[in-house]
């Protein structure tokens, strides 16, 4: 019997006022996936995890989280970060990861020593009797982490959970990502950061103003996403302007760009319905060059292909504003 | 659900387990207790001059000069009297034992060390002996003419700075005793037996009540009411603001949401509430033990009417969720304590109402104003605790019964109107909304 997904999003539309943050929603999570979640600002990402979260509620569809009908029925099966997130200033460490562990229903004769477990193993040991407002940034994000996942959720969604970190901290953070996914939870996180997204997760979907643009195993969507551009740079390089006129006049060719002007690698763009494998035969025969390479399409390619820059608006404050409109609008 | 007493615990912890609380609610009535005590010590051996040495010259041009030969004795002995009452006070001080030595500098210092009289004949030049004043040669010149003991006569005192006064008021009093005796004496009486005959008497006055006779204390009475409504009004609004300001903690710490993905956000409300109430209700306890214990001290327990006590804790739980839920939207709604402040405006204007109030109130409590502002809720606690701990004039029943009825009435709507505020505010960043917006989010929550 297939097992049922850890998320089943149907038809969901989230209004606030008169914007629409999320837009006949579908979206199915697989129990067991690591799936990324992307998306310009604004696109409706986090309005998204606050449904399934149940801090939200739909106005139109049907969310359902680990079988139930509402994360508020699981809610102690799920660790959640927040994007909005923080620690309380004057707590210690210690007693803050008690606190939310107890809150979460970890047993307190265990938690002692789970947290000091999970303290080494985020690299922050002897933080425990430090106040909260001591630690740099980056050791927060690791606690406010600790703080989403000390209950061994069967669920984990992480909202932005790389923003703010180094890139020590994010590498730390994909690790655990990738061990606890090992270990068989499922996990959805949201990020602007398409290396970790594309390093990490087997599955990724897209959302932009509020509606599904990309849905799939990350395999599948790289190789559906094939960019047919080639990346092509001269034997010679002291008369680029020549050569890059040379290969824009073939016929397999639409356009050339620079990629880099220090590595003189040209960014050749082929033409509709053109093989890549003639267009490369067609090149190497024609010009004297050092490389020709067919690129592989990367997470980022697809993002740029599908988002417009203007779709990329920083509106978190606008939706924020209206959440309460929408609130008081929804009830 | 058990996450609710998991966040009152964590709320009263974090509240009223730190230094600035300990400091604030229990180091700070000590310090105004032992400023008081320093207060009163310090003004019964207050210096109004430097130690005074030097001589007091009295002119007395009476026959006989009695003011010259009596006075002299007469201050001396009330200088006496002056420092025994001293010493008696300063021994009744915390360590007033021990602080005998001290305690005769002091009064050395205040009342004077060597006095000395010089009696200056009776033609002796007044302007003269003023320039000895000035010189400082004599601390005090003391001048009764001739028509002395005229009943509207006055008699001259010139003083140098140098003389406190406590001085000029022993000395005074001093020479008015003797000039009254002579009065007296002139008349054909015995002043001594004149004095005892004015002496006032004291009463032995007795409160007189359905339940019986007890002694009075109408100062007490007065006082008692405005009491227990301050210590409640204290205690309320110090929980209450601590919830404010730890609701906006947790929103401008953006630990809010990651609560939420733990509780719902009426539990977190409840919690918090919950837990500050138990702040507010330990400042009572402590404010009223102490209070009992001074009473105990001061022997006046009779004059504390008990069933106050036990409507102060009702009124306690009706006042402290009335402010709470308050106290809860409004820092729901804000992320910074100075937006805040917008909001608290019409809420302080009525809650600050019984503080303005209390004095009409009590003046009559059982008029039109008093019951008016009893049966709205949110002064209904305060105006009702002043009117049940006051004895003149019986509360009717009835209406403590219903205006309970009605607080606590008001006590669910304002808790269920906070919940809608709450819910919707505890994620909203950026502008706060203002006073009809919060009345908006209610309509639509």
């Amino acid at each position: 019997m297939p097992q049922d997904p850890a998320i089943l999003i149907e038809g969901v539309t989230k209004r606030f006022g008169e914007k629409v943050a999320v837009d006949n929603l579908d979206l199915v999570v697989p129990t067991g996936s690591i799936c990324g979640f992307l998306g310009p600002n604004g696109a409706g990402k986090t309005t998204t995890i606050r449904m399934v979260m149940s801090i939200f509620h739909p106005d139109q569809g049907n969310i359902s989280v680990l079988g139930k009908s509402s994360a508020a029925e699981s809610k102690r099966r799920i660790g959640y970060l927040p994007e909005e997130r923080g620690v309380y200033r004057t707590m210690k460490v210690g007693e803050f990861l008690t606190f939310m562990g107890k809150l979460k229903g970890v047993p307190a004769s265990g938690l002692s020593k789970k947290i000091d477990d999970w303290l080494e193993r985020v690299a922050l040991p002897g933080v425990r009797k430090k106040r909260c407002e001591e630690l740099s940034k980056g050791m927060q994000q690791k606690v406010q982490f600790l703080a989403a996942i000390i209950h061994d959720p069967e669920l984990i969604i992480l909202d932005e959970p790389f923003s703010g970190l180094d890139p020590m901290n994010a590498l730390l953070l994909r690790t655990l990502m990738d061990d606890l996914h090992a270990e068989g939870r499922t996990i959805i996180f949201s990020t602007h950061v398409l290396s970790s997204a594309e390093q990490v997760c087997d599955r990724i979907f897209m959302i932009n103003k509020g509606r599904k643009v990309l849905d799939g195993p990350i395999d599948g969507i790289l190789a559906r996403f094939d960019p047919r551009t080639l990346t092509v740079e001269p034997l010679e390089t002291e008369d680029l302007d020549a050569f890059t006129e040379s290969l824009t006049r073939l016929p397999s060719v639409e356009r050339v760009n620079t990629l880099n002007r220090r590595s003189r690698a040209l960014e050749t763009h082929l033409a509709e319905g053109v093989d890549p494998s003639h267009a490369m035969r067609e090149i190497v025969a024609t010009l004297p060059v050092r490389r020709v390479e067919l690129r592989k399409a990367t997470i980022e390619d697809i993002f740029v292909n599908l988002v417009a820059p203007e779709d990329s608006e920083d509106v978190r404050a606008l939706v924020s504003e209206g959440a309460g409109q929408l609130e008081a609008a929804d009830a | 659900m058990l996450n609710v007493p998991l966040i009152a615990a964590r709320e009263f912890k974090a509240t009223a387990m730190t230094k600035a609380f300990i400091f604030g609610v229990l180091v700070f009535p000590a310090v105004i207790i032992g400023v008081i005590y320093v207060i009163t010590a310090f003004q019964l051996f207050k210096q109004d001059g430097p130690t005074l040495r030097g001589n007091i010259a009295i002119a007395d041009a009476l026959p006989g000069q009695p003011v010259a030969s009596q006075a002299p004795t007469r201050i001396l002995e009330r200088l006496d009297q002056v420092r025994e009452q001293v010493k008696e006070q300063m021994d009744r001080m915390p360590g007033g034992a021990d602080a005998g030595p001290m305690a005769d500098a002091a009064i050395t210092r205040a009342l004077g060390g060597d006095v000395e009289f010089e009696i200056l004949p009776a033609d002796a030049d007044i302007e003269l002996q003023k320039q000895r004043v000035r010189d400082g040669e004599l601390v005090a010149l003391v001048n009764i003419g001739p028509d002395a003991l005229e009943s509207d006569s006055v008699f001259d005192l010139w003083r140098s700075p140098t003389l406190g006064a406590q001085l000029v008021n022993e000395v005074r009093s001093g020479v008015s005793d003797v000039l009254v005796d002579e009065r007296i004496r002139n008349a054909g009486h015995d002043p001594s037996n004149i004095r005892t005959l004015v002496a006032t008497p004291s009463s032995n006055t007795r409160l007189v009540t359905e339940t019986g006779e007890t002694a009075s204390a109408e100062q007490l009475e007065m006082i008692m009411p405005i009491i227990f409504m301050i210590l409640l009004w204290i205690s309320v609004f110090t929980g209450g603001q601590y919830l404010l300001m730890s609701t906006i903690e947790e929103k401008s710490s953006r630990v809010m949401e990651v609560l939420l993905s733990a509780v719902s956000p009426l539990q977190l409300m409840t919690g918090k509430i919950i837990g500050q109430g138990l702040v507010g209700l330990s400042i009572l306890a402590i404010y009223l033990g102490v209070g009992l214990l001074a009473a105990g001290q001061f022997n006046v327990t009779q004059h504390i009417p008990f069933s106050s006590l036990v409507w102060l804790g009702v009124y306690f739980v009706m006042a402290y969720f009335m402010i709470a839920a308050m106290m809860a939207a409004v820092g729901s709604a804000v992320t910074e304590m100075r937006e805040a402040n917008s909001l608290m405006g019409p809420i302080m204007t009525v809650l600050m109402l019984p503080l303005f109030l209390w004095f009409l109130i009590m003046d009559n409590p059982n008029s039109v104003l008093a019951m008016v502002f009893s049966f709205f809720p949110p002064t209904t606690p305060f105006v009702m605790i002043l009117r049940i701990s006051q004895t003149a004039h019986a509360v009717p029943l009835w209406e403590i019964l219903a205006t309970t009825v009605v607080g606590f009435a008001g006590v669910f709507v304002m808790v269920w109107m906070a919940a809608k505020i709450f819910r919707i505010g505890v994620l909203m960043y950026g502008k706060p909304p203002s006073f009809m917006g919060l009345v908006r989010w209610i309509r639509a929550g």
